[in-house]
């Protein structure tokens, strides 16, 4: 069997991503908090009377685990605003949105954050998900996990990550929309249960402050609302934990953040190339996709390859048993290829 | 799956062929005299001993339980593991195909006569087992016509080879095959054995390509009944003394190489129906001519070692899936629903390598390939690849004819490069 040098990089990434994005508050914090703040990046904060994370008193659901991150920027790779002694980065892209509609935050605040976000997107489209994320190397180690008890990997139909991807959707559209309404003054009663709708659910909420052995906020049964939202959660967590063990990356494709993400697939920096002619058709690349993607598979044109789902592991291109037949370039420049 | 045929191969005069095997025999070709003969022929001292493997003929001396195995369509690797000896045993001896054609008569593809006639010979009453792929039609019928003279397994196969279609059906078709052997030998092992196997496979893999790669620059070194014996060793030999033989041979075109230019003269790729040594007729009437073979696409070389296999998953299930990619998804054969990608792989073979044309072995009554050579000829005229068919067999015959066309053919490759 050949190194498998890129997935070897790929886990050496992601157990870099996870200590910086992580441990970054414990790390690089200083006494001031925010201090590395620049003037370029405004920290946003709440108006008057709003709902925020800080005033959720502690064992409500919302409670943040941590205080201030290192910097009060949203990267594109899942951050979380539960991370313990707050982060490296305030949090994910779907908390800025949620959090800064309800806020109604004035768009001269936020257009520095969203250029930030859009360059970094692209320069390396979904790689922050599948290189950076956090919460996807958890996963990965899951799989790994799978693995190691022999266990067969679960294979969903396409039709399956289809609807999952029509989810996610759903899951960004219903929280932008919760998120917007409450944010009318006249609704704004609703805020304290209401705030920041998908953070409530998601699973990053639970696993993160588990890296710095800080107990999550596993329940809230004080009123209906949050009731509900605990047990949403939990059965998310639980859905969550299944996918990332029987299979491997399929929750990504629900992910709102990846959604996000995606879109910027097409003409990001990082790009996956076939020489058409040179394949066999044995259907390595499909095979061992962990987004189960069979595009590279089935193309027989010489074209850039780009999927809404990819996320650049390139698994593909290292199982691809021809010389030369994928290759990655980043900027137009031949990063790696398919070899023997 | 199973013919389960008790006791049938102590007892001849069960075999609905009407004789018993001795008497039908019409003799054997000598594999010794045809080795010495090609051993003079070529360049290297190492390969003095892969001929001297060959003469000895296909069956090796081993305690193992003998498991035969057709095409390349069966993962040897599920063989190995279980402590069977993989035998490939698709032959192309004239000889065995006057055998079968006794016992199938009439218009049938000369590769499967020879295996029926194989079935009288020695070495089926050594085997344990023989695993038949249902690959083209002639395959899928000897295993029911040989089923008296040994036992067989039937390995089920999907029309297509393709991935999305076909990939679960391979996974378990394989599955139930290894289960099944594992239950016959009465073994367990583990997947690290299956990973191990996996790699032995793919050492081999990576000595092959390196093969390729020099013999497609000096196919003059290494000439091609070199490189056909080599690779035929690859049937009865486990990867890893396969390695103990093919090692010292590329060492040695190694430094050929370097201390030599290559003379120019034209370089051919061959596709088709395979050549499996003794029948090296055509590759006779080509290196006679100048035409060398630059490198190959038959299954009984390329097809059989070029690819590795590659584990994505590492479970038992995962590491079956990896097989059937490597032998079936990947598989150049082209008794599947292929769209092309047998045209393709020429292409980008006489790309990359820079050969002058194509010459495509068609085996005569070999329906598979006969059919797919009007769309390799129209793929290869498009690229304005010169290309040659040549049908023929495994008779002597016909031998000044095809010198001839051999001859014209290179008149063409000479008269486009100028």
């Amino acid at each position: 069997m050949r190194t498998k040098r890129i997935s070897i990089t790929r886990r050496i990434v992601q157990v870099i991503s996870i200590i910086l994005l992580v441990y970054g508050g414990y790390l690089f914090k200083t006494k001031q908090g925010t201090d590395a703040q620049t003037k370029f990046f405004p920290a946003l904060s709440a108006p008057q009377g709003a709902t925020s994370t800080a005033s959720f008193k502690k064992g409500s659901i919302l409670w943040p685990s941590g205080d201030t991150p290192v910097l009060e920027n949203y990267p594109p790779g899942l951050v979380c605003r539960f991370n313990p002694n707050g982060g490296m980065f305030k949090a994910c892209i779907v908390h800025f949105f949620s959090e800064n509609l309800t806020w109604r935050t004035h768009i001269k605040y936020l257009l520095p954050h969203i250029t930030l976000f859009v360059l970094l997107c692209f320069l390396l489209g979904r790689m922050w998900c599948g290189w950076v994320c956090p919460i996807g190397s958890v996963g990965d180690f899951l799989t790994a996990l799978r693995r190691r008890m022999n266990l067969s990997l679960k294979r969903f139909p396409n039709g399956f990550h289809r609807g999952l991807r029509i989810s996610s959707y759903g899951l960004l559209g219903i929280s932008c929309a919760i998120s917007a309404f409450i944010g009318i003054p006249s609704f704004a009663r609703y805020q304290c249960y209401f705030f920041l709708p998908y953070c409530q659910v998601c699973p990053a909420r639970l696993i993160c402050p588990m890296f710095g052995f800080i107990k999550p906020n596993w329940k809230d049964f004080s009123v209906l609302v949050s009731s509900v939202f605990t047990i949403l959660a939990w059965v998310v967590l639980g859905l969550f934990v299944a996918a990332f063990f029987f299979g491997r990356r399929v929750w990504c494709h629900l992910c709102p953040v990846g959604l996000i993400n995606s879109w910027f697939n097409w003409g990001c920096g990082v790009e996956l190339r076939k020489n058409s002619i040179k394949c066999i058709k044995c259907g390595s690349c499909a095979d061992a996709c962990p987004m189960g993607l069979t595009r590279m598979y089935k193309t027989d044109r010489n074209e850039i390859y780009t999927e809404s789902g990819c996320i650049m592991c390139m698994r593909c291109v290292e199982v691809c048993p021809r010389k030369g037949c994928l290759s990655v370039h980043f900027f137009k420049k031949k990063i790696t290829q398919s070899h023997f | 799956m199973m013919k389960k045929q008790e006791g049938i191969k102590s007892s001849h005069h069960k075999i609905p062929w009407g004789s018993s095997v001795k008497e039908l025999q019409n003799g054997i070709i000598d594999y010794s005299t045809v080795a010495a003969r090609y051993a003079d022929k070529s360049a290297l001292l190492a390969m003095k001993k892969v001929y001297e493997i060959a003469a000895e003929g296909p069956v090796p001396s081993t305690s193992q339980p003998l498991v035969g195995c057709l095409c390349n369509l069966v993962p040897e690797e599920l063989v190995r593991v279980c402590g069977g000896r993989p035998l490939r045993l698709c032959t192309e001896d004239g000889m065995c195909a006057k055998d079968g054609d006794e016992i199938i008569p009439g218009d049938v593809c000369p590769l499967i006569k020879a295996i029926c006639g194989l079935a009288r010979k020695d070495v089926f009453e050594r085997l344990d087992l023989l695993v038949i792929p249902a690959a083209c039609e002639g395959k899928s019928q000897i295993s029911e016509i040989l089923s008296p003279a040994c036992q067989i397994y039937l390995l089920d196969l999907p029309r297509s080879n393709d991935y999305l279609k076909s990939a679960n059906a391979w996974e378990k078709n394989l599955a139930e095959f290894y289960r099944f052997m594992r239950n016959r030998y009465n073994v367990k092992p583990s997947r690290r054995e299956l990973m191990r196997e996996c790699r032995s496979t793919n050492a081999r893999t990576k000595v092959f390509r390196e093969l390729y790669q020099v013999r497609s620059e000096r196919p003059d070194i290494l000439n091609s009944f070199d490189y056909f014996t080599l690779s035929y060793l690859s049937f009865f030999h486990p990867p890893e003394s396969w390695l103990s033989l093919a090692l010292p041979v590329l060492q040695e075109t190694f430094r050929a190489a370097e201390n030599s230019v290559f003379p120019g003269l034209r370089r051919v790729l061959l596709a088709g129906a395979p050549i499996i040594f003794p029948n090296y007729k055509l590759l006779e009437v080509l290196e006679n001519a100048g035409c060398l073979i630059g490198a190959d696409m038959l299954c009984s070389a390329y097809g059989r070692l070029y690819d590795p296999v590659e584990v994505d998953e590492d479970t038992e299930r995962g590491i079956i899936r990896a097989l059937a990619l490597r032998y079936i998804g990947g598989s150049l054969c082209p008794c599947f629903v292929n769209s092309g990608k047998l045209n393709d792989a020429a292409i980008n073979l006489v790309r990359e390598y820079g050969l002058d044309g194509v010459v495509y072995h068609n085996l005569r009554l070999c329906q598979p390939y006969d059919i797919r050579l009007t769309m390799m000829r129209q793929a290869t005229k498009k690229e304005n690849i010169p290309f040659l068919s040549i049908k023929t067999d495994f008779g002597q015959e016909d031998i000044g004819q095809l010198k001839t066309r051999v001859e014209a053919f290179l008149e063409v490759l000479t008269a486009q490069n100028k």
